[in-house]
């Protein structure tokens, strides 16, 4: 079993990009489960989910703590992450341009960057959980087809495009690094 | 029909669309308003051909469910914790009533203090009340058990509680597989009431008795719940021969068949226990999982027989039975294998209470615990 | 509920009953006034029937039936001809 933790702040879409990933991972063939933690309801709290991959049923009903690997929509939120817990040998994913001080394998992509030049913006801030939707699902070897398709599920044709165009530049961008020193 | 990703309430809300509910009475409450939601939502867009009544507090969603039923509609409702303590008196009236109604209730733990999170206290709360009480450990199983549970209330005129943990099942989102609607509608047929009040019919409805006819009435709901036992099975197999899925009858022995260390909980538990049970395989202890599916009649002839003599018993309560110094499943569990009177051992812990999460390392040292305190 | 029916063998298992003459025992036994009818003024017009509570009237020929009437004054209040009068029981009998 593979289980992932994603960090991002109230607002960021955490629960919508784990159900994403969720959606485009069923279509692999694979078993999974989505385990949002509900807290304090707010714009900019820190927000967590779990997101379980397996080849078999999933038994487990109880919430991460030694992930296999942990995804942060912000880089300010890897101290807190590393306080929750993880696997030995976790890896990282990271909405970042520049490696994450954690010796550590991790994949970096511009997320925010993404969502700026494909115009997903509300309100001045951009929308980011797609873009790491895209890199999520490069890193685990989910189809692009499958990753489209939970897009359109989501959205109709006129949202869905920028989402589309977005998903698929960070598909292409992100990259894997072996980290630097913690 | 292939796997679908949804949480547990969107599979609730998607069997009792399959159900062909006729009325929808409720009152937003978390975990459960996105049943609610998206029920009204079903209804709203026309996918639905029901009434959603959204009234203005639990007792009335109980009370008008109440006279639904008693007017003839498939009838379904949704809560949690304090609001199903809320609609308490009127679930009492319904079940003394036998009036066939199924409410989905999305554990949660009840004030004070606040709380959001999970655990049986708001279901174990009514267990007297006549109410027939499913606890289920998947996404599937809630599908699936919403639309058993119309089976068997509108045959035995007994109310159905589907109770399943909030979050851990209400807002996580696993895959499950919908069944083909003429496979539901050949289960399920469109809802032929023996009785309902009507201007025609021209008589009264839960008016005044003197006591031998309460005795008798009351008797024989007590009763009816002991027969709701072999209807819930049968009704089960049924489900399983037609739409292929079994979820256990009254209760699921998971694991070993051969173990004599069992480990016995109720709702999304009972799945993680399964991984404790595999733990405590490498401490060489052979355990099974013993999950209560009905807690509601309990199934105490089905406990007696698949118990095997010199079992050891641990009991995971997510719930207090307030001054009996345990959960209210370990006092169940100990009435009904009484009878036997040989050397069955029975201890039980408390845990989970109030979202305590429960990761099956916690579930497995606490049954090593138990284990080691019993063979002292 | 019905009170000549044993509820285990009740076709309905709903706690169900029908309305039936002196469910309640004779509760003409309550009255402390009497409505009484004044032939001679009435016109036949049917409020009184329509109006009692307790179905005591007799619609053909406006009796009322004094073992149920529990005296509650509708009839001689609504009455448009006053055709009906309430007594005082005490009164009632020393009259008659």
């Amino acid at each position: 079993m593979l289980e992932l933790r994603i960090h991002g702040r109230g607002g960021q879409g955490v629960v919508t990009l784990a159900e994403l990933l969720a959606q485009a991972v069923l279509k692999t063939g694979q078993e999974v489960q989505t385990l949002p933690f509900f807290g304090v309801e707010r714009r900019g709290a820190a927000v967590k989910a779990a997101l379980r991959l397996d080849s078999q049923p999933i038994l487990v009903r109880s919430l991460s703590y030694r992930p296999n690997m942990i995804v942060l929509l912000n880089e300010n939120l890897l101290s807190l992450a590393l306080s929750e817990g993880a696997a030995e040998d976790v890896f990282f994913a990271a909405n970042a341009r520049s490696p994450l001080p954690v010796n550590a394998a991790q994949w970096l992509v511009d997320a925010t960057g993404v969502a700026v030049q494909n115009q997903l913006i509300f309100a001045g801030e951009p929308f980011i959980n797609v873009p790491m939707l895209g890199a999520l699902c490069r890193i685990l070897d989910v189809p692009e087809p499958a990753m489209e398709s939970a897009i359109r599920e989501q959205w109709e044709e006129k949202t869905a495009r920028p989402n589309l165009a977005a998903a698929g530049q960070a598909y292409h961008s992100v990259i894997k690094i072996q980290g630097g020193a913690a | 029909m292939s796997k679908i990703l949804n949480t547990g309430n969107g599979a609730c809300a998607m069997a009792v669309k399959a159900a062909k509910v006729d009325i929808i009475a409720a009152y937003p409450i978390t975990p459960q308003t996105s049943i609610a939601e998206k029920l009204a939502a079903y209804v709203a867009q026309g996918e639905m051909d029901a009434k959603y009544l959204p009234v203005e507090s639990e007792h009335s969603v109980m009370s008008a469910s109440a006279a639904a039923s008693a007017a003839g509609a498939r009838t379904f409702t949704a809560t949690s914790s304090q609001g199903l303590l809320y609609m308490h008196e009127v679930l009492h009236y319904t079940a003394g009533g036998r009036l066939p109604l199924v409410i989905a209730n999305v554990n949660r733990a009840i004030c004070a203090p606040w709380c959001l999170y999970v655990d049986h206290q708001d279901a174990v709360s009514q267990r007297d009340t006549g109410w027939i009480q499913f606890f289920v450990s998947t996404i599937q199983e809630i599908y699936d058990t919403i639309l058993l549970a119309y089976k068997v209330t509108e045959q035995i005129e007994i109310p159905v509680m589907v109770n399943y943990d909030g979050f851990l099942l209400s807002h996580s989102m696993m895959p499950f597989e919908p069944a083909d609607q003429a496979l539901v509608d050949a289960f399920l047929p469109a809802y032929e009431p023996n009785w309902r009040l009507h201007p025609q019919w021209g008589g009264t409805f839960g008016n005044v008795a003197p006591a031998d006819e309460y005795t008798a009435h009351r008797r024989r709901l007590a009763e009816d719940l002991e027969k709701a036992k072999e209807l819930i099975e049968s009704e089960a197999r049924n489900f399983q021969d037609l739409i292929g899925r079994w979820h256990g009858g009254l209760l699921d022995w998971q694991g070993p068949g051969d173990a004599e260390v069992l480990l016995v909980s109720m709702g999304s538990m009972a799945s993680e226990v399964q991984l404790a049970v595999q733990l405590l395989e490498r401490h060489g202890i052979r355990a099974a999982g013993l999950r209560i599916r009905v807690f509601r009649p309990f199934p105490r002839e089905a406990l007696a027989r698949i118990i095997p003599a010199g079992a050891k018993v641990l009991v995971f309560d997510r719930n207090h039975a307030y001054g009996t110094g345990g959960g209210a499943l370990l006092s169940e569990i100990k009435a009904a294998l009484y009878d036997r009177r040989d050397n069955i051992q029975i201890t039980g812990r408390v845990m989970g209470v109030g979202g305590e999460d429960l990761p099956a390392s916690l579930l497995a040292s606490q049954a090593l615990e138990m284990w080691e305190e019993l063979n002292r | 509920m019905n009170q000549s029916t044993n509820p285990s063998a009740h076709p309905f298992r709903q706690p169900l009953a029908r309305g039936m003459t002196g469910a309640a025992g004779l509760t003409g036994g309550w009255r402390l006034q009497r409505p009484v009818l004044d032939p001679a003024k009435c016109n036949g017009c049917l409020l009184c029937w329509i109006l009692c509570p307790d179905g005591v009237v007799a619609k053909d020929t406006r009796a009322i039936d004094y073992e149920y009437c529990k005296g509650c004054g509708i009839c001689a209040r609504e009455c448009p001809r006053k055709a009906i009068t309430m007594v005082k029981e005490s009164d009632y009998e020393q009259n008659s």
